[in-house]
């Protein structure tokens, strides 16, 4: 039986670039026998990627700001209506009756969304839970939690018809994949990467929404990422810290496996030899948005350069136009202009072998690529014990979040340590050959896939 | 990963570029009535014929009143959406039915003053034969009720352009019917104009909360 995959993403792969995307296209890449098929919905229109060769049909469910058409047949929006209230309580989804629903009638997003019945379930959930505060606030994010549900239903039939569907993150994702698995019969996988609910979490503390509309947000996800694990036959994390927390929000999960991450080591390879000097390189190779927590990288940078003549790099795109002012605000504050540089986005092979340390201060991570590259080309890491971190760094490399002094001791012993350093680079080399190889992580995703079928 | 899950530009917590109360942008209905202006200019100085500055500046005087509406309009529209962002339900439907009614109000009296004036330059032309005062007045009341009929446009450039397409074609064929005669004829534009009015008039009964949440977040 010829294996054909489908890949589900939610505002990654194809049309935006970041960890996961990268990690999407190098699976695809390395599995030149296995026929793949590309649905993702996203903001973004264009391909940020050229497809490989093995990829048979790529499609964008492009988001755009919604439109209230009406006219839809009132008692079905109801019955549809009744089956995703769930989700403000966070609860899962009943997959099997949402699908035959919509199976019973032709519907979209937008005239849903302008339907009386979903006007009117905003109406009894705001005087129910928010009589007095702001309305329209909330009637804003109303609509723009169920415009994208509205959007994942309308998508079922769009997926192309494969025997795996694998979704690149639970929440809406996650949903559409267990929804076009029922309809077709094909297996689901979904993998998590950085934790779905968590990181709505995070965005939502970042987002000046007004708090008392917190909850309701964070139980929408809940009940989203409960219905990705609960339908979905196998649920892949990167790394161990992530299966505890999904088993301990659904305990109807099927199964799951850590597949750690790996990269490609030949790729990220340097045969330069960095020699003692004066002047220090200290990178971070991220995107620039809160998560990333640049602001502490920068402050580490003050107390570093009290001791050592450095520059500190941040390479990687902008994501958060705010939030980069705001570490560019902080650079200017703390007199750092000479010694702290946004390169943008760039190739990061290149970057790399310049650096003497690498450091990544993330409130929240999956299992970072970054810190395998750099590992990998020898340079050592500082970095959050966060997420999947403590699994590839040793104890001693670990900081706690929001720590810019510990961060930059530990950036500094590495420093005045020029021995250590080296050593620690050759060993961080060895463990990714042996342990997060490429070849190592596309082989566990073969035998999933096989296992699917 | 890109986040998709706060796909809205006009998020809570971030200040919504707020439409005016329609719907439509604050600059469309000033703009559709400025740009009437070279028409009636060109008709008035055309006819006039070295002879400016006379008692048919008369003609040219409803455009005053309109651009006090258009103004009163973009105001009083602004203070509503401002206020309906903080809001309750309660407050918003309470804030909406009287903004709604401002609207009416000034549309119905709009409506009035149209149909005394078209009258008034009328009665001039039949009986002292007052060729361009007729024609001035008429073409800016005309000018008055397309513009205020545009405030119901939506917030996109597209539908925004669509309206001063409109406008041009109006003005054009009136200037057509201005020259070419029988001047009578004209009487069809102000006609025209208060029948949008009174179409749109007859649009904001069934305008409601829903539809303005759904303009604003449109």
């Amino acid at each position: 039986m010829q294996l054909n995959v489908a890949m589900i993403s939610e505002g990654s792969y194809p049309t935006g670039k970041g960890g996961v995307s990268e990690w999407c296209h190098s699976l695809i890449s390395g599995m030149n026998d296995v026929r793949f098929n590309v649905f993702s919905m996203s903001s973004e229109k264009g391909l940020r990627y050229a497809l490989p060769g093995n990829v048979d049909e790529v499609l964008v469910e492009h988001l755009h700001s919604p439109d209230f058409k009406h006219g839809i047949d009132e008692n079905y929006a109801g019955d549809l209506m009744k089956e995703l209230t769930p989700a403000l309580s966070g609860a899962p989804l009943d997959c099997d009756e949402l699908l035959r629903l919509s199976k019973r009638s032709e519907f979209s997003a937008d005239e849903l969304l302008g339907s009386d019945v979903n006007w009117n379930t905003a109406i009894a959930y705001y005087k129910e839970n928010f009589d007095g505060k702001a309305f329209a606030p909330f009637y804003i994010f109303w609509t723009s939690l169920f415009y994208i549900l509205y959007k994942t239903l309308e998508s079922v039939g769009k997926v192309p018809m494969s025997n795996v569907y694998h979704a690149l993150n639970a929440g809406y994702a996650g949903l559409l994949g267990c929804l076009t698995k029922l309809k077709t019969g094909g297996s689901l996988i979904v993998t998590e990467h950085g934790l779905y609910f968590k990181e709505r979490r995070f965005e939502l503390s970042n987002s000046g929404i007004p708090s008392w509309l917190h909850g309701m947000y964070e139980k929408f996800f809940e009940s989203l990422v409960r219905t990705s694990y609960r339908y979905s036959d196998m649920v892949t994390s990167v790394c161990r810290d992530h299966t505890r927390f999904q088993r301990g929000i659904e305990p109807n999960l099927k199964e799951t496996r850590v597949i750690y991450n790996g990269i490609d080591t030949e790729k990220f390879r340097s045969n330069k030899v960095k020699n003692d000097r004066e002047h220090f390189n200290i990178g971070t190779v991220t995107r620039i948005t809160p998560i990333k927590d640049i602001l502490t990288f920068i402050r580490s940078a003050k107390h570093v350069l009290e001791k050592h003549d450095a520059t500190f790099y941040i390479v990687g795109g902008v994501e958060d136009e705010e939030y980069f002012e705001e570490c560019q605000g902080l650079v200017e504050e703390l007199d750092l202009e000479e010694h702290v540089k946004f390169t943008g986005f760039q190739d990061s092979l290149e970057w790399y072998p310049k650096f003497d340390v690498f450091a990544l201060p993330s409130l929240s991570e999956g299992f970072p690529l970054t810190i395998l590259e750099s590992l990998s080309f020898g340079v050592p890491c500082v970095a959050t014990g966060v997420g999947g971190v403590p699994e590839i760094l040793g104890e001693d490399y670990l900081v706690e979040k929001w720590d810019p002094e510990g961060l930059a001791s530990k950036i500094s012993w590495l420093l005045e340590n020029p021995e250590d350093r080296r050593r620690i680079g050759v060993e961080g080399r060895e463990l990714v050959e042996s342990k997060f190889s490429l070849e190592r992580m596309i082989s566990e995703y073969r035998k999933l896939y096989e296992e699917m079928i | 990963m890109t986040s998709i899950t706060l796909p809205l530009k006009k998020i809570p917590g971030q200040r919504p570029r707020l439409p005016t109360f329609f719907g439509g942008r604050k600059i469309t209905a000033p703009a559709v009535l400025l740009s009437t202006i070279p028409f009636t200019l060109y008709l008035y100085l055309r006819l006039s014929q070295g002879n400016p500055l006379s008692y048919n500046l008369i003609g040219l005087l409803p455009y005053l009143g309109g651009f006090v509406s258009i103004f009163g309009y973009i105001m009083k529209s602004k203070r509503a959406m401002e206020m309906m962002i903080e809001a309750d339900l309660d407050e918003a439907e309470e804030i909406f039915m009287e903004s709604r009614d401002y609207f009416r109000k000034l549309l119905t009296s709009n409506i009035a003053f149209s149909i005394i004036l078209t009258a008034m330059f009328s009665y001039y032309l039949i009986t002292k034969g007052g060729t361009l005062l007729f024609t001035t007045g008429l073409i800016s009341v005309a000018s008055i009720g397309i513009a205020l009929s545009s405030i119901l446009r939506m917030y996109d450039w597209k539908s925004t352009l669509d309206y001063f397409i409109i406008a041009f074609a109006f003005e054009s064929v009136f200037l057509i019917f201005a020259f070419n005669g029988p001047v009578w004829l004209a009487l069809i534009f102000p006609a025209s104009s208060v029948s949008m009015m009174d179409m749109i008039l007859r649009g904001i009964k069934e305008y409601n909360l829903r539809s303005l949440f759904e303009k604003m977040i449109n």
